[in-house]
């Protein structure tokens, strides 16, 4: 299999500011109606600022310089891969003027299907500028050996 | 937002269902420009031929995006603790979806009301994209 010496490699952590414009900007993209991720001052009855939505979390896994540094270390071709799953826990909100440190790792690498189809794991948690870990996460990727 | 009264609901309740689409090319883009996924499979229909498609698919973390509205749309986010989605297949320009969830679990437990819902996204011709699990706790 592509890269099974790097399991349970860790990387670098990645500290992320948290923006009222990305989180406007990526619940618009994604067709969200609520006004507690646009509007600050309904937002604020209840919460410091603006809430992130569910699935925000991706922005902090992409917007960094190297998104995709595990892919490329395990051998594997970006147009191969798939993404076959996501997984996220919730224990604390994301609001605008968070400050994020993402740590990640490879948890899983296994393949299906004779080897037609590797799968690679990846967990992270999501700490905030609190030290409070706010969330974590487990990104499945598929690579299709055969194309 | 009018959510869900979780005083008055059962195992088998249906969470109002959503319909997204059609999916279209700038939808794609300005996902990618949101979230920082500029994978060109989702953007360049030059490289999805290259790599055996026949266009450009959609992120499956905007589809994911979409199906957890149906949560949050009915459900206060914070009482969700977790959700969880596999890819089923690749969503298409064009493809209408339509996103449901049903309570499938309920539980009184001493942190409050545990409930599992069991979510799902069908396109135009009941093909399945995706399906997924969510975790609530409403205290």
């Amino acid at each position: 299999m592509l890269g099974s010496s790097l399991l349970n490699k860790n990387y670098p952590a990645v500290v992320f500011h948290v923006t009222k414009h990305q989180i406007k900007s990526f619940s618009e993209a994604t067709g969200q109606t609520d006004p507690l991720y646009f509007n600050e001052n309904i937002s604020k009855k209840k919460r410091p600022s603006l809430l992130a939505p569910l699935t925000f979390l991706t922005v902090i896994d992409h917007k960094q310089k190297k998104p995709y540094q595990y892919i490329i270390d395990l051998g594997m071709d970006l147009g191969r891969i798939l993404h076959a799953g996501q997984k996220y826990m919730y224990h604390h909100p994301i609001y605008s003027g968070d400050v994020i440190t993402k740590r990640g790792k490879i948890s899983n690498i296994y393949e299906k299907n004779n080897g037609d189809l590797q799968f690679v794991e990846f967990k992270s948690n999501y700490t905030n500028q609190r030290d409070i870990m706010v969330a974590e996460s487990l990104a499945i990727i598929a690579y299709r050996n055969n194309i | 937002m009018r959510l869900l009264n979780t005083n008055n609901i059962k195992v088998g309740d249906k969470l109002p269902e959503l319909v997204i689409g059609p999916i279209s090319r700038n939808s794609l883009t300005i996902y990618a420009d949101a979230s920082g996924d500029h994978n060109p499979i989702h953007i360049d229909q030059g490289f999805a031929r290259q790599v055996g498609l026949p266009d450009v698919i959609a992120h499956g973390m905007l589809v994911m995006s979409y199906l957890g509205q149906v949560l949050t749309n009915n459900i206060d986010q914070s009482s969700v603790k977790e959700y969880e989605v596999k890819f089923s297949s690749m969503t298409n320009i064009g493809d209408v979806l339509t996103c449901n969830g049903t309570i499938t679990h309920m539980d009184q437990t001493e942190m409050g009301k545990l409930l599992k819902i069991e979510l799902k996204v069908l396109d135009q011709d009941n093909d399945e994209k995706l399906i997924g699990e969510s975790t609530i706790m409403v205290s």
